[in-house]
């Protein structure tokens, strides 16, 4: 038998010789060279086999860890043939975190869970991808001044940031911010702060009688010289779980949002939820595209797919967050739906985020940057 | 092998050591090596500082290399350090706590039989078997108000009873003495083997006796390790961001953590490049400035 060639020289079979061992290293160099060219010319992803509109296709979705119905995937993956969705983890830190995530991995994924803020933000930065409402017939459903505040894709909750407390440990509740803040030297080290820089910012703004989306300096630098006078009584700024340690009794206090208390609550009556006067930094989360989707048309199927009332439902009772959809509240739990940090009350002063542009965030970022560092 | 074989065998050997002159062949040697220092450290340092004199634009995220300094007047204007003076404390602090701890464990099983050594050594070691982020989780449990070690502490009225450890400074030095323990002890154990019990004998029969001899003869001798031990833990301490994100609650931050955050939390790879590229350069200056104590580790490494 005649050995047969390989296109490096290497002999298909018989001994290797040190030329021929060269070669196929030569070859595998230059075929790396030339895959390393190729994935870093584009910025999204070469096309998979069936990425067409329609097609069967993978939703790579940036999400909330676990910020989804229970079995929402598996069943939209068997409602929609070929279209599957998975998730990875949202970093933790706040608008900054999310945002570079989605820049620094511009085109790994089609779609992400945020904040109108974070949306604007990145809409501005051109790595949104536009969003045609009339691909998502049932959007019209929400309405219509949750799809004014985001109107980047399918807005899916609503979240406020309020003050929770244990009852047993704090007999005079705040019912402001400045009260708050008043009082955190009193419960030193018993104080939990999100860990998001437009919450904590925020809610430093409001106790001082500012606007919440700030974006004068002074107004700003006052804010973070209020933070950074109760930092020392702080026990942490923590991203996840600000609820446990009230439930735990280490904590007496703590800025946190109405899904962690709609979370602890039930569980422990002596956490309390506290709606101050000035208002409540509010937000409504959604799902947008993201620059470089190819499947778009496959990811308008599963916003369809989430608006279905039951699915929908199912995605409230896993997150216990506010609702937005009046049609699924005979698949919400009673307890959600009663629960007074989620209801939805009108008369409530929400005060939504807005995107004042690159300075005011170049801004807010130094501010946040020198909280964290003092 | 005949005669006419070997001879052959000499002159070939001859004629390829006349091909390769003598000076090329310890660059033939060296340059594997340098290519790899070169690769993999040479060249992400100048990047490093190449980034350091770029900018990030806030809302696309693309650096451009405008060779601006204001990333480095941003790291000299006093907004980071105190984040840099708290990682050169809590390191200092943690080091000498491993040494504290450290020196007397090692001398103590430099006197155990051998047997009993090596299971020692087998007890130093064997935490490192297990995840450093979830050994340092673990301490949340133990230092929260009904952990392990709060109830001890308390017992002993070091601290009020139900009191929280977690999310403090005290918290940080805690998981950086158990993380970096090992890297203190080994060193030490390994000078303090060598030490040849005649020397101690010796001095003994010169009049030297008891912590005499320690300090004149144990610890002079056990000097390597010691240094070693102090460098092992004291560079990585200094750099540390796990256990304080971890058990600062992002309430205590050391400088390492605001490298993170720059580059994992904002992308903002050129000011994070210029915090990385001041935090290296001050720990190569106390490398050189240690230079004469770092020539004795010869005897230890």
């Amino acid at each position: 038998m005649s050995a047969s060639r390989s296109p490096f020289g290497l002999a298909a079979s018989g001994p290797l010789s040190r030329r021929s061992v060269l070669g196929l290293g030569l070859g595998f160099a230059g075929v790396a060279a030339l895959a390393a060219c190729g994935s870093s010319t584009g910025s999204s992803p070469a096309a998979e086999p069936g990425s067409a509109e329609n097609g069967p296709a993978t939703l790579r979705f940036l999400n909330y860890p676990d910020w989804i119905g229970k079995d929402e995937y598996s069943a939209f993956a068997a409602a929609t043939p070929g279209v599957t969705v998975v998730e990875t983890a949202e970093a933790e830190g706040g608008v900054s975190a999310i945002s570079a995530q989605i820049a620094q991995n511009k085109g790994t994924f089609d779609f992400a869970l945020l904040g109108e803020l974070n949306a604007a933000q990145l809409k501005a930065g051109g790595l949104l991808a536009e969003f045609d409402p009339g691909l998502v017939p049932g959007l019209t459903k929400i309405p219509q001044n949750f799809r004014d505040i985001f109107p980047y894709g399918l807005p899916t909750d609503l979240g406020k940031v309020g003050i929770g407390y244990r009852a047993d440990l704090v007999k005079s509740p705040p019912t402001t911010w400045k009260q708050l803040f008043d009082m955190i030297p009193q419960y030193s080290g018993q104080v939990i702060f999100p860990n998001y820089d437009v919450d904590v910012l925020g809610v430093a703004l409001l106790a001082l009688g500012h606007d919440v989306n700030s974006d004068n300096e002074s107004e700003l630098n006052a804010a973070k010289d209020l933070i950074i006078s109760v930092k020392p009584h702080l026990k942490a700024f923590l991203s996840t779980d600000q609820g446990a340690s009230l439930a735990d009794s280490s904590s007496a206090l703590a800025v946190f949002y109405d899904y962690s208390y709609a979370s602890v609550a039930p569980d422990n009556a002596a956490i309390k939820w506290s709606a101050p006067s000035e208002g409540l930094p509010a937000y409504v989360d959604g799902w947008a595209p993201l620059v470089g989707t190819q499947h778009m048309s496959q990811l308008a199927k599963f916003m369809e797919f989430q608006l279905q009332p039951k699915v929908y439902g199912g995605f409230i009772n896993a997150t216990r967050a506010s609702y937005l959809l009046p049609d699924a509240e005979p698949f919400i739990d009673a307890a959600i739906k009663n629960d007074p940090a989620l209801k939805y009350d009108p008369s409530l002063n929400l005060k939504f985020y807005e995107f004042k542009g690159a300075d005011a965030v170049k801004l807010r970022s130094q501010i946040w940057e020198q909280i964290k560092a003092a | 092998m005949s005669a006419s074989g070997n001879t052959r065998s000499r002159l070939q050997t001859k004629t390829s050591q006349a091909r390769v002159p003598r000076r090329f062949r310890g660059w033939a040697l060296a340059t594997p090596p340098m290519l790899f220092t070169l690769i993999f450290f040479i060249a992400p340092l100048a990047l490093l500082v190449l980034y350091s004199f770029g900018q990030m634009d806030i809302l696309t995220f693309q650096i451009s290399f405008g060779w601006t300094t204001e990333n480095w007047r941003t790291v000299f204007t006093g907004i980071y350090a105190s984040a840099l003076l708290r990682s050169v404390v809590l390191s200092v602090v943690s080091t000498a706590l491993c040494v504290l701890i450290g020196f007397p464990a090692a001398l103590g099983m430099t006197r155990m039989p051998a047997r009993m050594q090596n299971i020692l050594l087998l007890a130093v070691i064997v935490p490192y078997w297990i995840s450093f982020v979830v050994r340092n989780y673990a301490w949340l449990t133990l230092l929260g108000p009904d952990g392990v070690v709060t109830r001890c502490l308390a017992a002993v009225h070091v601290v009020d009873d139900g009191k929280d450890l977690r999310y403090t400074s005290t918290a940080i030095v805690i998981g950086m003495v158990s993380s970096y323990l090992p890297l203190m002890i080994l060193p030490i154990y390994v000078a303090l083997e060598r030490i040849d019990p005649a020397v101690i004998d010796a001095a003994a029969d010169l009049g030297l006796h008891g912590v005499h001899a320690f300090r004149r003869v144990v610890v002079p001798l056990s000097a390597p390790g010691l240094i070693a031990g102090v460098f092992l833990v004291g560079v990585p301490a200094t750099g540390e961001y796990t256990i304080p994100a971890i058990l600062g609650g992002g309430k205590t931050l050391m400088v390492g953590n605001v490298i993170r955050d720059k580059f994992l939390g904002v992308g903002d790879f050129p000011l994070g490049s210029a915090l990385a590229a001041t935090l290296m350069a001050l720990l190569i200056v106390v490398l050189v400035a240690s230079r004469k104590r770092i020539r004795q580790l010869e005897d230890v490494l």
